[in-house]
């Protein structure tokens, strides 16, 4: 769901420009009727539509075959929902006078509020044959443009809206947008180098976020069209402008990577993990900086790094959590003994699935097995870990066994080994049977093993230990609907929808585009032979997923009113890689 | 209501809670691995009902306590406390839970405004020796023996436990 609102399918904000060209064209109404004809638009823009359809029958009494007033009416009532008439009466209009921008304009928002955008694209043009200057129609034929891809034409729909109207500031930066969406980036760094230039003289304390936004899309343009050193430079130059903190660092160390400048680039990395040290992404490029410098991976070099990262921030489990990756043999035991059992002590639900990348490697499965199977023994018998250097003995919270019993629950289920799984789970769950992640646990369990009916029957015991819990909510209509029981799976779902299951349920989850349930609704039916019912759910998907493209729409003129220009080219690829989403994907 | 109790274990106070209908599945799923009896809906209806005079003990955020009172006003007769259900899952005791439970649900008793408790009674099976050693350390003294009070457990007698509640002032911390 986005955040703004939907706007309501015809009443689009529209404002036509009746530039003299158009007045000739309108036949020439008497002052009168012009007036009246002023109104008509007016009371269309503001919603005013009864009024709208009085003012212009007024002007159709006196000429019945006035072309752009027919037009208007058609447009009105289409609002009003007539639209059958509506559109009968905008061709009328069009026929009577098939020159009148005005008509065209009509004719092409009605496709428009149709969502058949190729058409009033056509519309729009013969509209621009008739009033070349129109700006009002070039900018909505733009918005189309850029919604259908069409990024020359957008670029050159851009260039033009510019040309005649270079004091907004908009039309700078879609013009650049659009040259950028194009590839063609010399353009779009001139255009924007032009602009940036044009503001000097302006107020610098005025619209900080904006001018700092332009700095990071100019460098990002930059950077797309191989420019590096420039980018870098622009950020340099214009450090205190730019307002995101953080975005600036992270653009300062990035710039430095792709430069070489590898030692520069390390101290700025150096300094974001000192800002946050838990972030992956920018340990990652800190290792890319590093091997780069070594000339290769160094896994002993590495380790080095990370054991004085590790003293440097105490308190960060991300280079702990990252040397047990770089670690191998007895190293691996030790630091693993104390990452493990530092999140076991403090009761941490997740610790199994932050190691379970490391089940990949069989040694590491066999050392953390030892380790916990130790843990439990010891744990049982005295209340506390098995000793180990430098790790304070302390007494361990009862509960503190039951997390060590679900980790190895959760472990032999990883490596296939279900029934000594089970056993573990039971265990656990006889010991503190009020924990809700045993049952989820066990519900995972029991799928694995195939039994999807105990499994959906044992979520729906871990559900009601929570009912204002809306993961194991889901977790119980998940597993009901894997065993099939979709009436179930549905009625469970639904507690959480808005009327919360009185009334019309299917269409609340609709609304809430419940793409997993959905899906998982769909195979249930697959699975069951029902293959017409199956075809229904998934075809929900697919709806959902064209009303993702359909929502563009209204960004492209918010984003470019707000200047947020990195996050409105992010959202159109965003857009254009839409089909090959995973969920998508699974349901097609 | 959340109150905060530092008790023997001071690392990791106890969080007290009164009962919600949201969580009633916790309650059952702890009463019935503590208790040999088993409660049913109706039993739980009532206790949602006067969720005032139920106290739930969440250790490190994990339910392992509950009481469930009743008030018994009888015509011509004091009110008295009913201790219902009192339990904790059984990894979790020695460590002063079941004390700090029972004095919060005795605390909670003597301040209810428009009435004096004075008195609070349970039930508790003849060769339960810990749960009456338990009580009589807070005060209670065992005031009489129900044969064949309950249907399905052996032995079926049951004593009944008392406290006199007008003594003394705020139980003392025991």
């Amino acid at each position: 769901p986005l955040l703004l609102p939907p706007p309501s399918p015809l009443s689009l904000s529209f404002s036509l420009s009746l530039s003299p060209q158009s007045m000739d064209s309108s036949k020439k109404l008497p002052s009168k009727e012009a007036a009246l004809f002023r109104n008509v638009i007016k009371f269309y823009e503001l919603k005013q539509y009864k009024k709208g359809i009085k003012a212009a029958d007024a002007i159709l009494k006196v000429f019945p075959d006035h072309g752009e007033t027919l037009a208007m009416k058609g447009l009105t009532l289409s609002c009003m929902d007539q639209k059958e008439e509506g559109v009968e009466l905008v061709r009328k209009g069009l026929r009577k006078d098939p020159r009148s921008n005005v008509c065209w304009h009509v004719y092409g928002l009605l496709y428009r509020a149709d969502h058949n955008y190729v058409e009033a694209i056509k519309c729009y043009r013969n509209a621009l044959r008739a009033d070349k200057e129109n700006l009002q129609v070039l900018r909505d034929l733009s918005f189309l443009q850029i919604q259908m891809r069409d990024t020359k034409g957008y670029a050159e729909t851009r260039r033009q809206i510019l040309a005649l109207r270079p004091s907004n500031k908009s039309h700078w930066l879609a013009y650049a947008a659009a040259c950028h969406m194009g590839g063609d980036m010399k353009t779009s760094t001139r255009v924007l180098q032009a602009y940036a230039d044009s503001l000097t003289d302006e107020d610098p304390t005025r619209a900080p976020y904006e001018r700092s936004e332009l700095i990071l899309y100019r460098t990002m343009i930059l950077v797309e069209g191989g420019d590096i050193a420039g980018a870098l430079e622009i950020v340099e130059n214009n450090k205190d402008v730019i307002v995101d903190g953080l975005a600036l660092r992270e653009e300062r160390a990035r710039l430095l990577h792709l430069l070489g400048r590898l030692s520069e680039a390390e101290t700025e990395y150096r300094s974001l993990l000192e800002i946050n040290c838990e972030c992956h992404e920018y340990h990652a490029h800190f290792r890319k900086v590093l091997e780069e410098q070594w000339g290769g991976p160094d896994p002993e070099k590495m380790i080095g790094v990370y054991d004085e990262l590790e003293k440097a921030f105490p308190h960060s489990l991300a280079p702990k959590r990252l040397l047990l990756d770089f670690s191998k043999g007895d190293a691996f035991r030790t630091r693993a003994d104390r990452y493990v059992r530092a999140l076991l002590h403090k009761g941490v639900p997740s610790l199994f699935m932050d190691i379970r990348p490391l089940y990949n490697d069989e040694e590491k499965v066999s050392i953390l097995e030892r380790l916990f199977l130790d843990y439990a023994s010891s744990l049982q018998s005295n209340m506390a870990f098995p000793p180990l250097e430098g790790v304070e003995a302390v007494k361990e919270t009862p509960d503190t066994y039951m997390w060590v019993l679900f980790l190895l629950a959760q472990h032999f289920d990883c490596i296939h080994e279900q029934e000594r799984a089970l056993a573990y789970i039971d265990e656990a769950l006889r010991h503190t049977p009020t924990v809700l992640e045993l049952y989820s646990t066990k519900a995972l369990l029991l799928k694995h093993c195939g039994d999807y009916e105990g499994a959906a029957k044992i979520a729906e015991e871990g559900r009601l230990l929570d009912l204002a819990d809306r993961f194991i909510n889901t977790e119980a209509a998940y597993f009901a609907l894997r065993a099939d029981m979709v009436d179930r799976g549905e009625q469970t779902a639904v507690i959480f929808t808005k009327d919360g299951g009185g009334g019309e349920q299917s269409s609340n989850l609709f609304d809430a585009q419940c793409i997993w349930y959905e899906t998982r609704t769909g195979e249930s039916y697959l699975r069951t032979g029902q293959y017409g019912k199956a075809l229904k759910m998934f075809l929900r998907v697919d709806k959902h997923f064209m009303e993702f493209v359909e929502d563009q729409l209204d960004f492209h003129t918010y984003c470019l009113r707000r200047g947020t220009l990195r996050a409105y080219i992010s959202f159109l690829r965003m857009e254009d890689r839409l089909f090959g989403h995973k969920y998508y994907r699974r349901a097609a | 209501l959340f109150v905060v109790a530092m008790g023997e274990s001071g690392m990791h106070p106890l969080v007290f809670t009164e009962m919600s209908a949201k969580v009633i599945g916790q309650v059952k799923a702890l009463n019935a691995a503590v208790f040999p009896i088993h409660y049913d809906d109706s039993f739980y209806d009532s206790v949602l009902a006067t969720p005032h005079l139920t106290r739930l003990a969440y250790h490190r955020g994990i339910l392992v306590g509950a009481a469930c009172c009743r008030l018994e006003r009888e015509a011509n007769q004091p009110s008295k406390v009913y201790i219902a259900t009192l339990g904790v899952l059984a990894p979790y005791r020695s460590m002063g839970f079941g004390s700090q439970l029972l004095r919060e649900i005795l605390t909670m008793v003597q301040s209810l405004g428009g009435e004096t408790v004075t008195q609070a009674y349970l039930h508790v099976q003849v060769n339960n020796d810990e749960a009456r050693r338990f009580y009589e350390r807070h005060g209670f003294c065992v005031s009489h023996e129900i044969p064949n009070y309950y249907v399905r457990l052996v032995p079926a007698d049951c004593h009944v436990l008392v406290k006199d509640l007008t003594s003394a002032g705020p139980s003392s911390s025991a």
